[in-house]
């Protein structure tokens, strides 16, 4: 396939090669080409952009871990020792790519070109999803479900929104059993909901060539389980998870 | 002395090579084509969210907009990123969202048949962002992203010049039906063509990061996924070299598509590849839609005149039967 242009084969100004080509197909006059001052412009934004939709993956895919402002390492009664608290390292952004960002990041998150391209890296992972039972004023189980479900969400790409939903819900810091029980309850109106936090784990190779299938109940495990009733709207709190919260969208050194 | 002329002479032929790359004007067919197409993406994307608009784009549902603005606060800042920005962090009725939402639909496919497509093609990227950043964090992915990347470039150039309602407007109305070479729409594919080759450099590096992808066993990962299998490809359990060689080839290709899809010999390579690993995606992990906007991205890399060999006759058929004349 011959290069995005028209064929020209002098070194001829655009405009004057776009003239014989728009004449070769037939065209009732030659497009202008754009004046010098126009294409140096032009040149300046074009350059600013790429440099832009260049930098912000590289950024993404560099810089630390950034926490949410309340953050606060937790302390499990369970663990023998607390969390490691965040080391100074973990905040110092790369010199280069720290500044690029600080001066293209409103450019890049206005436009929605903030972000990485780290698809299914640094590996493919499990599945995390997220059950509920709901109960009304009685103790009776109103409805259940799990996000994601496909014999539930349908068509596919609502089924993929739940199942983005499940996976990110838990990265950042959030409250979210009471923001999920809380949206499930008023859907129901309800009194109660039990949430169970759950990872799906890849069944290896050789597991799969024995006969396991891909959710045998033993690749299922709980992660972590919430009741959450009526009148719970604290979101302020952090996520009772032990888990720290990686890079969010459009916040980065 | 004798360096500033060889000096001269090569930066005189870099801003020349640069000037024909940008800026020669080309046939919209290209940019007329991925309109039609990622249009229609566009549609299908945001009609799904009607499914349970409240619940991903509404001010509450499962994640409140007071939260997902929490987490767009860079640390130590009092207030959110006034940047990251979205009609729907305003917008506290149900009404409303809903008006908005089918306004929004009314544009995308306005943008899909290339009715006011200028206009239509800046509302729906401003969309598309609103959208965007509101499910991001929360259940956004891929597919967002190449969405409001070429809604973003066919809002650059005359993406309704070619297969659209505007052009068999234009008919009706008696004016002329040539479409004219136009500058801004090889901008628009030149940077939909580069902004692709960022996409897959960066993806490629950061899975040269992970041991499996290193190792080669990383498309195991992929297909031996529950909730991302839509066709039973458990079978590659017993052909580990297979599983190596699409996971090597997957890197390969991410880390060297941007040097080798614009040589025109390696060119085909590339873009067959792309149809194999994001027709892949699409059949065996059930990611239709992402799958699909990545390949129309990807028909940015095809000459106006091959677009036109393939479309034109379809379109000519077309524009005879609703006007009585056929499109040249």
């Amino acid at each position: 396939m011959a290069k995005q242009r028209s064929s020209s084969k002098s070194d001829a100004e655009p405009g004057k090669a776009a003239g014989r080509t728009a004449t070769a197909r037939g065209a009732s006059k030659s497009a202008a080409p754009w004046p010098p001052w126009a294409r140096w412009l032009a040149s300046g934004l074009l350059l600013l952009h790429v440099v832009a939709v260049f930098a912000a993956p590289w950024a993404n895919q560099t810089s630390p871990r950034v926490l949410p402002p309340d953050y606060a390492p937790r302390v499990a009664p369970e663990v023998l020792r607390p969390a490691d608290p965040p080391r100074e390292e973990d905040f110092r952004s790369p010199p280069l790519i720290g500044a690029l960002m600080s001066l293209l990041r409103p450019y890049l998150n206005a436009t929605y070109t903030n972000h990485g391209y780290d698809f299914f890296t640094p590996d493919p992972a499990g599945s995390y999803l997220i059950g509920y039972d709901v109960y009304d004023a009685q103790g009776q189980i109103v409805t259940q479900g799990q996000y994601p479900d496909l014999d539930d969400q349908w068509p596919r790409l609502f089924y993929h929104r739940h199942m983005m939903l499940a996976a990110q819900i838990d990265e950042f810091g959030l409250n979210w059993p009471n923001m999920i029980g809380r949206e499930l309850l008023e859907r129901h109106n309800a009194e109660r909901v039990h949430l169970l936090f759950g990872y799906h784990r890849l069944p290896l190779p050789e597991e799969v060539a024995e006969g396991t299938a891909l959710n045998a109940r033993w690749l299922y495990e709980t992660v972590r389980e919430f009741d959450i009733r009526a009148g719970d709207r604290d979101f302020s709190a952090s996520s009772p998870g032990d888990r720290v919260p990686i890079r969010v969208p459009g916040v980065t050194p | 002395m004798g360096l500033i002329k060889p000096v001269r002479e090569y930066v005189g032929e870099l801003w020349q090579t640069w000037n024909k790359f940008w800026f020669t004007p080309v046939d919209p067919a290209t940019l007329s084509l991925i309109r039609l197409l990622a249009g229609g993406m566009l549609l299908y994307t945001h009609l799904i969210w009607s499914l349970d608009l409240q619940g991903f784009i509404g001010p509450d549902g499962w994640i409140p907009v007071d939260q997902v603005r929490r987490l767009q606060t860079l640390p130590g800042a009092e207030n959110p990123q006034w940047s990251v920005w979205s009609v729907f962090f305003w917008i506290k009725s149900t009404w409303l969202l809903w008006a908005v939402h089918l306004a929004a639909l009314a544009v995308f496919a306005c943008l899909t048949m290339g009715l006011f497509s200028r206009t239509t093609a800046i509302l729906a990227y401003l969309l598309a962002v609103s959208y965007a950043h509101r499910v991001t964090p929360g259940a956004y992915f891929g597919l967002d992203k190449a969405n409001v990347m070429l809604a973003m470039y066919l809002m650059l150039g005359p993406c309704g010049a070619r297969y659209s309602l505007d052009r068999i407007w234009r008919l009706r109305k008696g004016q002329t039906d040539r479409t004219e070479p136009s500058t801004s729409a090889n901008v628009a594919i030149r940077l939909i063509q580069i902004h692709l080759c960022i996409v897959y450099l960066f993806s490629g590096l950061a899975k040269v990061q992970g041991p499996s992808w290193q190792a080669g066993t990383a498309v195991w990962g992929a297909v031996a996924s529950y909730e991302y299998q839509s066709w039973d490809m458990t079978w590659l359990a017993t052909w580990p070299i297979l599983i190596a060689v699409l996971t090597h080839a997957t890197v390969f290709w991410e880390l060297f598509y941007c040097c080798l899809v614009w040589n025109r010999l390696t060119r085909p390579l590339m873009l067959a590849m792309a149809v194999a690993i994001h027709g892949g995606i699409a059949a065996f992990m059930g990611m239709i839609t992402f799958g699909t906007a990545m390949l129309i991205a990807n028909l940015a890399f095809l000459q106006p005149a091959t677009v036109r060999k393939w479309i034109d006759p379809l379109a000519g058929r077309i524009s005879l039967a609703l006007v009585g004349k056929r499109v040249e």
